[in-house]
Order: structure tokens, then C-alpha cells, then sequence
């Protein structure tokens, strides 16, 4: 080492016992708090995996082994969850997610992009209807669908989604706005429609937005437990929620009580979560952003 | 910057763990040898290990073209196992012919929802049908059996058509599972284990009681682990217009006076009857037996009692049957005898003919094929695989009479009461039947906490029935 | 064109051409909001005057839906206070603990995502597998916990069979799915400026000053956000509750939306569930007003609100 070149005194941060046990204490609390919240799906996993007599024993089986992968084939053929995947995704969630995008998108830029009178009163209407819980309008709801000879068919669940969802038309607006109006007047300017205008210029400028919208809409569609379950009564129609609750009834009568009941369960929970964990983890971000923009300016 | 686990690295590990899992899911892997039976700790037998076979949609039986579809609540085992069978008769073919059969089975919420939502299905059988009838949901089947080749009112036995004629209309035939309701289903094994004596039946509840606090086990840390009598499950468990209830048979009286529309549940008997319940759920502990119901994921009219941890129930003579298809390795333990009665009604023979009969709901496209089920299944040899395959015994009393009950056991008894009874019960019918049971259920639970004394419960359960039959619109 | 002046004027034809294409771009929001929400709510102020089972047709009966609720239904008493127990204390519970999750992760932190995601990732899954997974985890005998405390010679705790443990389980898994209100504390803290903080090192404050007079009075609108979120949340909660204990036991977590439930498509009184439903709607707007109002009180709206 060069004893003339100038170096930097090296300074030291002192760090004190005190604030080093505090940083232990930090993560050893973190440590346990994460490892409490991931306990349910290690038990749910694990428990996918146990064989017949790991089930109802004591003390319980925290690893089974062997594994009993079976279970997973067994317990998804046991029902025609194949099917119920299929109405999940194919009937419900997509038509939802691209109903709710294109009619929210539409709607808010109504409420965003173009001054017009009473604009904000109407706007006020849609956000108070945030307000109104469900059960008010289940009821009605379920006679007028049942009118409509609706019932047993995925158009109850379907078809209000074309006709926009406060929420997000909530959050797309607020995107909207934030969004310079030069770029609208330069294009009003030039002769383009306003609808041309939205999916031209503000679309494509408001891809988070919309990720959040399609995100979350299909995830709502994908976790409903409630809607199939009054409008779906054939079993040839349900959705991977109220098939995992039919397995749970379907296992525990007289005749088809078993020990591999509790892991057939879990075995096809998991694997109803599964497309969850894959979104949330290539989209993470985006979730918590969709979280943050909705919670935040609201 | 230092080298972080990514996501992508965690995405690219998770992907080949599932990968992984897929392809050793695909491969041969060691076939699961019948677990061996688990000594029994505590009185707690491992469930059968056999994997389940479910039925996830309707059982499609029938080579016709008109579909009829029936739901029931039979359980499983019913719509595959024993339509499964009923189709290869040929008797089949004579009757239902015509049909593509639809069998499916479904809870009895399920099928209000649908009759709620007008899409019910063609017919139901084992729900209580009198709650249908009254809301004139259902088609009258008088003019197809008046002019039935096959059989006659007289054929079947008496009390069994009380369940399926509501204001002078029938509105289906005895259906399926008929015959005597009540007897007391003791597992001798856990009796003798526990140190009693299982020849000397209790006959009153209060005998059974003695035999309940030795009966009932605990593990030293106060751990609930065997029930001696369990009284909230399988005939104890609710009110039913096909079956009466227990109450009612066992204390004598009737709950419902039909003519006046006016309930008859705050009398001494019902004071009694939520006593006694208290007595039994002391013993087992009120927060206890929710939990041991949900072991292993059973619940009430359930596997307890096949798991060994429930020793004495009140069950008709179905069980019998059912026993010898769910349980076999208890089935030589099984032992019936009658209901116990109160104190002051000792050595009464109680006992009570119902059964269920098939209903036909309106808007459906195919009363002959639903009349045609009926008499089909009335026949003898359709009579001799339903019991064969589910233990379930028709009302035709020519098929009764002839009946050889050497091959399940048991049955004898059954068969012995309905000759032997010294009273005899027939199955009431109220029209919110529904209601009636889950208000029981509610009530008797306050009592066995000690939230309702059993005067304040009967009280109360009369109150709220007579308040739900006007609100119902079935009185003033 | 004339010089606007402050009176209202008819519109001019910009204007105008303006109100008919907002319009007309809102529609499928107003189409939607007559068919499914403005004719719904009407109906269901009708049919709260009726008795009516779906099975035949509805018949008025005047207010003796409202009466009987409020005076002969005894389980509504049960099924009110059900509701509040978990609402009150459910819900401010979910808050803090979401808001103290978020404190701890924003401190400095190695790993801080992962472990965000590892808190937040309850909250998106499905309410049917949170059942299944919840009730063979306290399950009685063989749960994880009371198949260990019975391995222990312990007594088992009866989370889901004891009433009395009921709602407070119910009230822990919810905390433990209280990760959307975390996510949303934690942007809020982060925006926090640092010179608050550096402000109060100088005057010699310490973490915990630091924390109740600069972190919570800063976050007290988010605060005050996810508590009115919370309770709006616990009034309508019906998977969980439906799933995991169906009402029982004893009623212990027999709540509104499932005695709504029950009532219409069980017992079949749509009539009086129309009418249990525009209570429900009025007690939350009470409650979301009265949440409000006090919050002036402890609510601090800095600088920088829109």
C-alpha cells in the first residue's frame, strides 16, 4: 500500500449492543411471524401428502413419509374437477375479467376524459353504490334471474360484468386523469373520435392500471364461493370453489367417510392455489400496486 | 450487488418441484396394501382405509330417450351402487324403458334452492315431502294408481301413506325405504369392554343413563374419547314427517295437531324430555361432543358410530343392512332391542311404521316415468337388490310377510317389534316439518348448556313453531 | 358567442354534444346500475312488505316483517350481537395488527419483499381453502395443535366447537387474512417524510415517540380507511363463517349475512330477508357515519390530501 496516497479515514459505524440486539430482535420476530403465516399452507401441503394412517393420529404428522403423491391424481379424478376448472376459467373468470376491463375502461373514461355536465353527480351515484352490501340486493336479484330462466347458467354471473364495476371504474378513472389532456386535445385536433382516442392514445398509456383491473377482477371470479353457489345447481356446473366444498360434503357420509378425506382436500386446495401463488408471484408488484392505487386515492 | 435467491430462481425451483411431483404422481407407485387396523387407542378405531369412490355427477342409468331426473339424499352408494344394479333387471326395461335415469344425490337445502329457483328436478324421494306438498309444488299421482294393474292401497302398509297424502290427494306410493323406525343399536363389544353387562338392556332412560356415565370415556387430560349414548345422533337427531321423532314416540305424544293447525310441544313430556337431555350431555360435556362429531370429518347420522366412539344410538331397522355394507368388522357386536321410555312407562314396547314415498314435482315433463319408478320399485325383485345393496325394505306387506331375516343381522328384532309392539306410533305430518327440527336441534342445545332451563325450552319451541306456521301462511 | 357570465346558461353546442357523449360512454355503468342495482333495491323494499316463499306468490303484509325482527325474532337479538362482536372487535383487531405488520417491515430490512409477500399472500386465497385448510388445523382431535396437545397429556383447545372460542377464531384466521389492509399501511408509512423523523432524532425523541406522534397521526387517514373498510368487510362476511362452523356452535357465529342466507333460501322467507337486509344497509351507513364523525377527533389530515 502506497503510504502517500490519501485514502479515507475508515470510520467504523459503532453499533451498540443495544441496536444490535434490537436487529436481532427484528428479524428473530420476523422470522417467526413469516413462519406462522406460512404454517397453513405447509400444513395444507404437507397434509395433501399423507397416507391413510398419518391422518388421524396423535401426535400429528408434520412430514409424511413416504409422500403419497397419489393423492393429488386420486382426489382431482375422484370429482370432474377438470370440469369445474373448465367452468371456473372458461365460463366465469375470462368472460368477467374482459367483460369488467372494456366496460370499466369505457366508463371511466366517460367519467375522466370528457368534461360534461353533471358529470360528478353521476360519478358521485356510481361510488355510493360501493356502499350497498350485496345481501340487499341477493334477494331481488335471484327472483329476477329466475324470471329470466337465467338460473343454472353462468349468464348471472357473467353479464353484470359487462356493465362495468365501480371499483375499477373507480381506479381507471383516477389513471385516466393522470394522464396529460394535451394528448387528448392534440388528437381532438387531428379528427379522432373520442372512442378512437381512448383505445389509441389512453389504453395502451394505462397498462397498469388495467393489469390491476384484470387481476383482480380474475381473481374475484376464481375465489367466488357465493354466486355459483345460488346460481349453479347442477353439478356439471360448478366452480372449483363449490367443488372443493362438494368434495368436503361428498366424503364425510356414512358410506364414503375415510381417512384420505382430509388430504383429498388438501391436496385439491392446493392445487386450486397454485394459479394464485404463479400469478402473485410473476405479478407481485402489480398486486401491491393495484392494492396501493386503490387504497390510497380513495 | 450481492447474489439474491430471485424470483425467478424461485419460480424456476418451484416449477420443477411441481414437475417433479406431476411426473412421480404418473409413475408406478407401490399400491397402497390395506392399511392394518391401528390397535384401538382410546376407543378409537382408524376409518375404513379403502380410497372412497365418489359419485361426482348424476348416475346416468337407462338406455331411453326421455330424461327424468331424481334427486335424493340417500347417500352415496345409492344413486351408482343400487340404480346401478336396478338397471340390469330386466324388469327395468319394462317399466322404465322409455327413460335415460338421472340419479343424483342432494341435500335437502338444495332442493328448496331449486324449487326456489324453478328448476327442480322430475322427483325426490327421501326429504320431508310434507313441506312440499303443503306449498303445492307436486303432482297428485291418484288417477295413475287408480288405474294401476299391479297394486292396490291395501298392498302396502297402512301408516306409511299418512307421509305421501296430503288433503285427500296421494301424492306418490310408498317408496323405497319403509317399515319400522325405531330400535336402540348397541355395540355389545364396547359394552363389555367398559365392564357391563351387555344382556341387561336398559329400558328406561334412566337405566341407560347408568350405563352412559360408564360408558363415557375420558383421557387423563380431560379429553373426550368414547360417547356412551349419543343423544343427538341418527333418530335422536331431528324431526321428520317420514319417521315421527323420538321424543314423541318414546314419551307418547303427538307434536302437531293437523286438524286445528295448532303445535303441542309445551306439555310435560317435552319439560321431561330436555331434562333427561341435559342428564346425558353432562356427562359428556356440552363443547365436547361438536368436536368429537367433526373428527375425522363426521358428522351427525355419520361414521361415529361405525368409528367406534359412539356405543349406544337410536337407529331404525335400516341399520342393519347398512351396518353389514359400511361396517362389517362391528357387525357381530350389534345388538337391538327397543327404545328406552321414561321411568313410569316402563316395559312400554314402543314402535313406529313410516317410510318414504317418491315425489313428483310440477312442471316436469314425465309423470308416467316417475309413476313407473314407483311400481317398478315396489316389485319384488327390485325390492330384493334395494335391500340387498342399501338394507332398505319396501311397505308391500306380501313382500314383508315372506321376508327371511335369517341372512342380516338384527333384523329379527325389527320384525319381532312389529309384531310384538304394545304401541304403536304412525308418523306425524306438519308442514313446516323443516323449521320444526332446526328449532329443536337449536333449543335442545341451549338446554344442554344450561342456557334454558327444559320448561323455558318447550316453551319457547312452541312459541316460535306457532310463530313460523303463521308467518308461513299454513294459520291464523 | 356571448360572454359566459356567472348564471347558468343553456349549454352551448359544445356542451351539448359533450353531455350526450359522456353520457353515452357511461351507459353501460347506467344501464347496469337500473337493471341490477336501482330495480333490485326497489323490489327488495317490496318484497320486505310481503311474505313470500318464491313458491307461491308474494302477499303484503305491511310492516310485520320489520315487527317481527325487531321484536319476536330472538335469534336476531343473537345474530345482532353476533355481528357486532365481530365487527367491533374483529375489526379494529385486523387493523392493528395490519398496521403493525407494516411498521415492522418498515423498518430497514434485508429481505423486505419476501416477506411482504409472505404476509400479503393470505389475503388472495381462495375463502373455500382457507376454510378446508383452518378446519383441519384446529381440528379437535387430530389438528395440528390439539393432536399436539393431547401428545402433550394436555386438554385440546375447542377453537371451532367451544362457543365461546368460536368468533375469537374466526377473528384470528381474518387477522391472519389481513394482508390487503398490510400492503396498504406499508405505502402509506413509506410516504411518511423522512424529515419528520429526522426532525424528532434531533429534539431527542426515541422509537416510541417517534412512532405515536409521527408515524400514527400521519397514517391516521389510511387508519381510518381500512377501519371503515374492516367493518364494512365484517358486516358481509359469509364464506368463512358458512365453511368453518355453519352458525354453531350454539349460534356462536351465527352472523347476519348467514342468517340472511338461511332465511331466504332455507326457510324460504324472502320477505322477511329483504327486509333483514335493508337493516343491514342501514346499520352500516349509521356506522360508517358515526366512524367518521368521531374521527375528527384523531384523524390528521396533513398536508397534501386532494
Amino acid at each position: 500500500m502506497n503510504p502517500f496516497q490519501y485514502t479515507e479515514p475508515q470510520v467504523h459505524k459503532y453499533v451498540s449492543p443495544m441496536q444490535r440486539f434490537l436487529s436481532f430482535l427484528k428479524y428473530a420476530i420476523l422470522l417467526v411471524l413469516g413462519a406462522s403465516y406460512l404454517l397453513p399452507f405447509y400444513w395444507m401441503v404437507s397434509s395433501a401428502l399423507k397416507n391413510e394412517n398419518q391422518v388421524f393420529v396423535v401426535p400429528p404428522v408434520l412430514l409424511p413419509l413416504p409422500p403419497r403423491w397419489l393423492n393429488f391424481l386420486e382426489s382431482w379424478t375422484s370429482l370432474p374437477f377438470n370440469t369445474y376448472l373448465f367452468n371456473t376459467l372458461i365460463k366465469y373468470a375470462l368472460p368477467v375479467t374482459i367483460g369488467t376491463m372494456l366496460s370499466s375502461a369505457i366508463v371511466a373514461y366517460g367519467f375522466g376524459r370528457i368534461k360534461w355536465r353533471g358529470r360528478n353527480i353521476f360519478f358521485a351515484i356510481c361510488l355510493s353504490t360501493m356502499m350497498v352490501p350485496f345481501q340487499v340486493t341477493m334477494v331481488p336479484l335471484f327472483v329476477i334471474f329466475r324470471q329470466m330462466h337465467w338460473i343454472n347458467t353462468f349468464l348471472p354471473l357473467v353479464v353484470p360484468a359487462f356493465f362495468g364495476n365501480p371499483y375499477f371504474i373507480f381506479l381507471l378513472r383516477q389513471f385516466f386523469r393522470s394522464i396529460p389532456e394535451e394528448l387528448s386535445d392534440a388528437a381532438r385536433i387531428d379528427g379522432a373520435s373520442e372512442l378512437g382516442i381512448l383505445f389509441r392514445i389512453i389504453l395502451p398509456l394505462s397498462r397498469p392500471a388495467l393489469t390491476v383491473t384484470a387481476l383482480f377482477t380474475f381473481m374475484g371470479a376464481w375465489n367466488d364461493y357465493l354466486g355459483p353457489l345460488i346460481y349453479l345447481q347442477k353439478p356439471e356446473q360448478y366452480t372449483l370453489a363449490v367443488g372443493i366444498e362438494f368434495l368436503r360434503t361428498a366424503m364425510t357420509t356414512k358410506t364414503t367417510h375415510s381417512a384420505l378425506s382430509y388430504p383429498y382436500l388438501m391436496a385439491v386446495s392446493a392445487v386450486v392455489t397454485l394459479p394464485i401463488v404463479i400469478l402473485f408471484f410473476f405479478a407481485q408488484r402489480t398486486f401491491i400496486e393495484g392494492i396501493t392505487l386503490t387504497g390510497l386515492k380513495g | 450487488m450481492a447474489k439474491k435467491f430471485s424470483r425467478r430462481d424461485f419460480l424456476k425451483g418451484a416449477s420443477l418441484a411441481v414437475a417433479g411431483g406431476v411426473l412421480a404422481a404418473c409413475g408406478p407407485t407401490t399400491a397402497p396394501t390395506a392399511a392394518p387396523e391401528a390397535t384401538a387407542t382410546s376407543g378409537v378405531v382408524q376409518p375404513p382405509t379403502a380410497v372412497p369412490t365418489l359419485v361426482p355427477t348424476a348416475v346416468l342409468v337407462g338406455t331411453g330417450t326421455k330424461e327424468l331426473n331424481f334427486w335424493t339424499q340417500w347417500g352415496a352408494g345409492y344413486p351408482d351402487k343400487v340404480w346401478g344394479e336396478l338397471a340390469k333387471l330386466p324388469e327395468f326395461k319394462d317399466y322404465l324403458g322409455d327413460y335415460k335415469l338421472s340419479v343424483l344425490n342432494k341435500s335437502e337445502d338444495n332442493l328448496v334452492t331449486s324449487l326456489a329457483a324453478g328448476v327442480p328436478p322430475d322427483c325426490g324421494a327421501n326429504y320431508n315431502y310434507l313441506d312440499y306438498m303443503a306449498r303445492d309444488v307436486c303432482l297428485p299421482i291418484d288417477d295413475l294408481f287408480a288405474a294401476s294393474k299391479h297394486f292396490k292401497k291395501a298392498d302396502f302398509l297402512e301408516p306409511v301413506w299418512a307421509v305421501s297424502t296430503h288433503k285427500g290427494k296421494i301424492y306418490g306410493m310408498p317408496f323405497n325405504e319403509c317399515f319400522v323406525r325405531y330400535g336402540m343399536m348397541i355395540n355389545t363389544k364396547l359394552v363389555k369392554d367398559a365392564g357391563l353387562d351387555a344382556d341387561k338392556v336398559p329400558e328406561t332412560w334412566d337405566e341407560l343413563l347408568d350405563w352412559h356415565k360408564v360408558l363415557t370415556k375420558f383421557d387423563s387430560a380431560k379429553n373426550l374419547k368414547i360417547v356412551g349414548f349419543d343423544p343427538t345422533d341418527f333418530m335422536m337427531d331431528s324431526v321428520w314427517s317420514t319417521d315421527g321423532w323420538a321424543p314423541g314416540v318414546s314419551w307418547d305424544f303427538t307434536y302437531y295437531d293437523e286438524a286445528n293447525a295448532k303445535f303441542n310441544l309445551n306439555n310435560d313430556q317435552m319439560i321431561d324430555c330436555f331434562t333427561n337431555h341435559k342428564k346425558f350431555m353432562d356427562v359428556i360435556g356440552a363443547d365436547n361432543l361438536a368436536g368429537l362429531h367433526a373428527a375425522e370429518g363426521q358428522g351427525v347420522w355419520g361414521p361415529a358410530f361405525d368409528a367406534q366412539v359412539e356405543t349406544v344410538v337410536l337407529q331404525g331397522y335400516w341399520a342393519c343392512g347398512q351396518e353389514v355394507v359400511s361396517k362389517p368388522e362391528i357387525v357381530p357386536f350389534l345388538k337391538y332391542t327397543w327404545i328406552p321410555v321414561p321411568a313410569a312407562r316402563k316395559g312400554v314396547k314402543a314402535q313406529l311404521a313410516g317410510g318414504h314415498t317418491l315425489l313428483t314435482f310440477k312442471g316436469t315433463k314425465v309423470p308416467e316415468g316417475t309413476y313407473a319408478m314407483q311400481e317398478f320399485c315396489n316389485t319384488k325383485v327390485a325390492s330384493d337388490v334395494i335391500f340387498k345393496l342399501a338394507g332398505f325394505l319396501p311397505a308391500v306387506k306380501s313382500y314383508l310377510d315372506t321376508f327371511d331375516t335369517s341372512t342380516t343381522p338384527g333384523l329379527d328384532f325389527f320384525f319381532k317389534s312389529s309384531k310384538e309392539a304394545t304401541e304403536w306410533h304412525g308418523p306425524e305430518q306438519c308442514p313446516i316439518v323443516n323449521f320444526v327440527g332446526k328449532t329443536y336441534i337449536e333449543v335442545r342445545e341451549k338446554v344442554a348448556r344450561g342456557q334454558m332451563t327444559p320448561q323455558e325450552a318447550a316453551k319457547d319451541l312452541q312459541d316460535r313453531c306457532t310463530e313460523e306456521l303463521k308467518n308461513a301462511g299454513f294459520s291464523s | 358567442m356571448a360572454v359566459t357570465t356567472a348564471k347558468r346558461q343553456k349549454m352551448s353546442r359544445m356542451e351539448r354534444r359533450n353531455f350526450w357523449l359522456g353520457l353515452a360512454f357511461i351507459s353501460p355503468w347506467l344501464i347496469g346500475f337500473l337493471l341490477w342495482t336501482v330495480f333490485p333495491l326497489v323490489s327488495s323494499i317490496y318484497y320486505s312488505f310481503t311474505r313470500y316463499d318464491l313458491l307461491r306468490p308474494p302477499v303484503f303484509i305491511g310492516l310485520a316483517n320489520f315487527v317481527e325482527i325487531f321484536t319476536r325474532d330472538k335469534t336476531f337479538g343473537v345474530v345482532a350481537s353476533n355481528t357486532l362482536y365481530y365487527v367491533l372487535i374483529g375489526g379494529p383487531l385486523s387493523v392493528v395488527a395490519a398496521f403493525l405488520l407494516a411498521s415492522l417491515l418498515n423498518l430497514k430490512i434485508k429481505g423486505r419483499s419476501v416477506f411482504r409477500a409472505i404476509f400479503f399472500f393470505p389475503a388472495i386465497v381462495p375463502a373455500v381453502v382457507v376454510a378446508m385448510i383452518w378446519s383441519y388445523l384446529l381440528n379437535t382431535q387430530y389438528g395440528l395443535v390439539n393432536g399436539a396437545l393431547q401428545a402433550m397429556g394436555m386438554q385440546v383447545i375447542r377453537f371451532l366447537s367451544q362457543p365461546s372460542l368460536a368468533k375469537p377464531s374466526l377473528i384470528m384466521i381474518n387477522m391472519w387474512a389481513s394482508g390487503t389492509a398490510m400492503v396498504i399501511f406499508l405505502a402509506t408509512l413509506q410516504d411518511v417524510p423522512r424529515e419528520y423523523y429526522e426532525a424528532a432524532t434531533v429534539d431527542g425523541a426515541n422509537a416510541w415517540h417517534k412512532f405515536w406522534n409521527i408515524t400514527i397521526p400521519m397514517s391516521s387517514p389510511i387508519i381510518l380507511y381500512n377501519l371503515v373498510m374492516a367493518f364494512i368487510w365484517g358486516f358481509q362476511d359469509f364464506t368463512l363463517p358458512q365453511l368453518l362452523t355453519g352458525g354453531g356452535p350454539n349460534q356462536a357465529t351465527l352472523f347476519y349475512s348467514l342468517y340472511l342466507y338461511l332465511n331466504a333460501f332455507v326457510y324460504l322467507r324472502m320477505g322477511k330477508a329483504a327486509a333483514l337486509a335493508w337493516i343491514l344497509f342501514a346499520i352500516i351507513v349509521v356506522f360508517t357515519l358515526i366512524t367518521f364523525r368521531l374521527s375528527g377527533r384523531w384523524v390528521y389530515y396533513g398536508g397534501g390530501d386532494d
